[in-house]
């Protein structure tokens, strides 16, 4: 059924859109945004046409396609680290760095140099990764365990070049984390007080203090990983005294929390679509907002529920005491979703169709991680295909739904046209069917025996293989709409105006894209972002918040370059011609 | 609540549990039970099935609903009730989440640590993890000569303890239908209990990334009753031929020298005649035909002495140089060098098993 479009008759004056500007260096943190998801969304389709590879070989039991069996093992060894480092950790980063000033009412984010320069980290970390196939990929996973990622196991320099391009990531995440903590921090335009903000930015929040705690004992291990290749170090070489446990460890240390950087800023997308759709305020909003930060301390002592047949047995209570304690926060999360619905008057746009999405199947990811950190269970399920299936079901599932949700919910303020909704709820459909014949099948096959990372299995294995290929062969040929719905609605699509969705968050209180500074004067935020079904936010939306007539009553409005009394009319909805905007 | 809600719910919740119930008790997604450890493991993973399950119709079932009875009628612009929350419900779906998992958690504590305590006599079986097979070493009087097998036998109803070393890189020790895991990592031993109860035939599967033969790094088990696992480890014992006098070689007493391992051979080639199953290097079937044209000028002896003492002076293609032991011209006598060159020069084509 389809959404009624408010955007239909906005009448904004085309801007030309200079490509260069895209491919250049620049300071504005909306062109940085825009250049964060395009690099990150071609990762996304290089590391997609690795997993269809992976299917493809293992509709038969013995290595089908890679003869040579190792190279099967590059192959889901980069799909693995090109979907985590070079698509779900910085697209987020993408997504933040183009909203959170514009969610906050700032003309950029705090530090601009720095945002421009840990974006220009990424291409070149990308193209190191990729290129060291030329020199012999790396073959030990994207968790890269000793003794197999040395020097003796692992002899081709591209391991060496992970561990380099990981670094760079690395730095460029933590640069990132940064700018979005104090620009968060300060830059708040007043009135927004912290339980005034936007939960996307709770969730950036939440995710950038976990990047900026954890990211540097990633940057810690891959410099011992680079000495013992390079250097001819033993720190994780038992024969001379070393360990390969402490590479797990400090791996592990970075890489749990690493998941939670993945997905909290998805929670945060859930937020604003789920409330915005529904045109319900979000149910709980301070429990969502303080269980992010809950999740992102927790989130730090759980990881060797990754180890639990790994370490000496002592350790692995404490860590199934933390995981079980970790599904809390994120059941009242699940829970608070439901209460926004509920009673709600829901649009099925296709943004909206990926939220509901999400939470039917990020709740099957959460049961199974429940049934993970169960010590005896994880015994069976370790290392096999059910681990395999839950890590899809919350990364894509979860993660990347909720980066759908966002692209269809955003694209309209980013490029000022709305994507092709039959064209968009094709995508969702052909992704939810095929995602799910992909992905339950695992579940069966893991605990019945089949390990993970394997080119070959045992044949009682080939009907479960094939069926979950051609679950993938449908999810891979089901994401092709969604790039060309992007591509066509660029130059074809509806004009959006200023605010499409009748949304009461700022990012929408401006035209589409917004001008250069963002804001045509100083923004004020609603009294609550998510006040739908209030007097105030129908006025709000009305356009009654303009400063003209509140900013005397506010105080505000008092630079001299602009006075009040004299302010031209702003336009706030659809129908007014909006004064020009940068792209 | 009206009494008509409260009915409602309360019979909701009774077809929850029965649903639940049922999911627990009748799953198919667990295989074959075949020791202690795997019914103390199932009986707590069908319950956390069963409370999955009610979790899982609850969030669906919202959903669905929601999806259903809430969407927008046309023509109705207006937003939804301003419902910011509800702080009894909200209380509620944070307890009870809470209860769960701690409920769970010291279920799960008490299946764990029963895993952790040694039974009485319990048989110590080593365990080697190697690139890509496994090898069992079973106890027995140290002064009989007992090679490794690589098949996993074990008596029925008898306690065992697995001590797993890892002899390249780290491997995962997994018999499924035993529910029971253990990393092998180099540099330790690490040490796993299960006490087998049904006896047939499953396989211990490798889970931890190993290298390019990781798929195939799997090794079968039997679990019989005990006069037939007696049986088979006689047929292990190595009864060492004759060791023939200075000067002279037998094929009898290389045989012997492979089988025993002595010079470790079997880690990396194969030869069933000789129960070695290794894939790291080329495999041995019909080496006794090939060895005469591998290199030109060397007659058949000649290569093969060659390719034991300086294996980098001819490297096999399809294999890397340096992996081959470089010291077997300091270590092995010219007796053993030449048994060994005597018993491989015996296998030709024809007289072997499958080739690899």
């Amino acid at each position: 059924m389809a959404a009624t479009l408010p955007a239909a008759g906005a009448t904004q004056e085309a801007r030309p859109f200079r490509l260069s500007k895209y491919l250049s260096w620049s300071l504005d943190h909306k062109v940085i945004g825009v250049q964060y998801l395009v690099t990150v969304f071609t990762f996304y389709l290089i590391g997609g046409a690795l997993a269809m590879l992976i299917r493809v070989n293992l509709l038969t039991p013995d290595s089908m396609l890679f003869i040579d069996k190792s190279t099967y093992n590059a192959v889901f060894s980069m799909h693995g680290t090109i979907m985590i480092f070079l698509f779900l950790v910085p697209v987020w980063a993408g997504f933040g760095n183009y909203f959170i000033p514009l969610m906050i009412g700032a003309k950029d984010m705090a530090f601009p140099w720095l945002n421009a320069f840990a974006f220009w980290l990424l291409p070149p970390a990308g193209l190191l990764l990729i290129l060291g196939w030329i020199v012999g990929p790396p073959q030990a996973g994207w968790t890269a365990y000793f003794p197999l990622s040395g020097p003796i196991y692992s002899r081709a320099d591209g391991q060496t070049l992970w561990a380099i391009s990981l670094h760079l990531i690395g730095i460029s995440s933590i640069l990132g984390a940064i700018n979005f903590i104090v620009t968060l921090k300060n830059m708040r335009v007043k009135g927004m007080g912290w339980f005034q903000m936007p939960l996307f930015c709770w969730s950036i929040l939440a995710t950038s203090i976990i990047v900026l705690l954890a990211t540097p004992f990633l940057g810690g291990a891959l410099t011992l990983m680079l000495f013992d290749r390079l250097a001819g170090t033993n720190i994780f070489n038992p024969a001379t005294g070393g360990d390969p446990l402490l590479w797990t460890n400090v791996f592990w240390f970075y890489s749990h929390p690493a998941v939670y950087i993945m997905i909290v800023p998805g929670f945060g997308i859930l937020s604003e679509v789920l409330s915005v759709f529904s045109r319900k305020p979000i149910f709980g909003y301070k429990a969502i907002a303080l269980s992010s930060m809950a999740i992102a301390g927790l989130g730090f002592t759980v990881w060797a529920h990754h180890l639990f047949t790994t370490l000496a047995p002592w350790t692995r209570v404490p860590f199934m005491i933390t995981s079980m304690a970790i599904a809390v926060p994120t059941g009242i999360k699940v829970f608070s979703w439901l209460g926004t619905i509920w009673r709600g008057k829901i649009r099925f746009t296709t943004s909206m169709h990926f939220a509901l999405g999400f939470l039917s199947l990020f709740v099957i990811g959460g049961i199974t991680g429940v049934l993970l950190a169960a010590i005896p269970v994880d015994y069976q399920a370790h290392g096999s295909y059910f681990v395999v299936a839950h890590l899809h079901f919350v990364f894509f599932g979860g993660s990347v739904f909720a980066v759908y949700a966002a692209a269809y919910y955003w694209y309209p303020k980013i490029t000022g046209r709305m994507m092709d909704e039959r064209l968009g709820k094709f995508h969702f459909w052909l992704t939810y069917i095929g995602f799910l014949l992909s992905f339950l099948p695992m579940h069966i096959s893991g605990l019945y025996g089949m390990p993970r990372r394997v080119a070959a299995y045992d044949p009682k294995f080939q009907a479960i293989n094939i069926l979950t290929s051609f679950g993938a062969f449908l999810l891979g040929v089901g994401q092709l709409p969604f790039f060309v719905n992007a591509a066509t609605s660029f130059v074809g699509g509806i004009r959006a105006g200023n605010n499409p969705w009748r949304a009461l968050t700022l990012e929408w209180q401006t035209s589409s894209p917004p001008p250069e500074e963002n804001f045509f004067d100083e923004p004020v935020p609603a009294p609550d972002p998510y006040g739908y079904g209030t007097p105030e936010a129908a006025s709000y939306l009305a356009g009654d918040h303009r400063p003209r007539k509140l900013a005397a009553e506010a105080g505000l409005g008092t630079n001299p370059l602009m006075p009040v009394p004299d302010m031209p009319d702003m336009p706030t909805t659809s129908e007014d011609k909006p004064v020009s905007g940068d792209r | 609540m009206n009494s008509k809600l409260i009915l409602r719910l309360a019979i909701i919740g009774v077809v929850l549990l029965v649903i639940g119930a049922i999911a627990g008790a009748l799953n198919p997604f667990m295989p074959a039970r075949a020791s202690a450890e795997a019914n103390a493991t199932d009986s707590l993973f069908n319950v956390m099935i069963m409370i999955g399950t009610i979790i899982f119709l609850i969030v669906e079932g919202v959903l669905v609903y929601s999806i259903l009875r809430f969407r927008k009628k046309p023509n109705d612009e207006t937003d939804g009730p301003p419902m910011h929350g509800n702080t009894a419900l909200e209380l509620v779906w944070t307890a009870i989440p809470a209860i769960i998992v701690t409920f769970l958690s010291v279920a799960a504590f008490s299946v764990f640590a029963a895993t952790q305590v040694p039974r009485d006599n319990e048989l110590v079986v080593r365990v080697k993890g190697q690139q890509f097979v496994w090898s069992f070493s079973y106890p027995h009087d140290p002064s009989v000569n007992m090679r490794a097998s690589d098949v996993l036998v074990l008596p029925v109803d008898q306690p065992i303890r697995f001590d797993i070393e890892a002899a390249d890189v780290m491997h995962g020790f997994w018999i499924p239908e035993f529910r029971i895991k253990q990393d092998a990592v180099p540099g330790r031993i690490t040490e796993v209990r299960t006490l087998p109860t049904l006896k047939g035939e499953y396989s211990v599967v490798c889970y931890e990334l190993c290298g390019s033969g990781h798929g195939v790094m799997r090794n079968a088990v039997k679990v019989v009753e005990r006069s037939e696992y007696e049986k088979y480890l006689d047929t292990l014992i190595v009864r060492p031929p004759a060791k023939p006098a200075p000067g002279e070689h037998t094929p009898e007493w290389g045989k012997y020298l492979i089988i025993s391992a002595t010079y470790a051979c079997g880690g990396c080639h194969y030869l069933p005649d000789a129960n070695i199953a290794g894939v790291t290097g080329p495999t041995w079937v019909g080496i006794g035909d090939r060895a005469a044209t591998r290199v030109p000028g060397q007659d058949a002896r000649t290569y093969l002495q060659h390719a034991i003492l300086y294996p980098n002076e001819y490297i096999v293609p399809g294999y890397p140089a340096n992996v081959m032991p470089q010291n077997y011209a300091e270590v092995m006598s010219d007796t053993d060098l030449n048994s060994i060159v005597d018993y491989l020069l015996q296998q030709k084509a024809g007289q072997a098993a499958q080739a690899k």
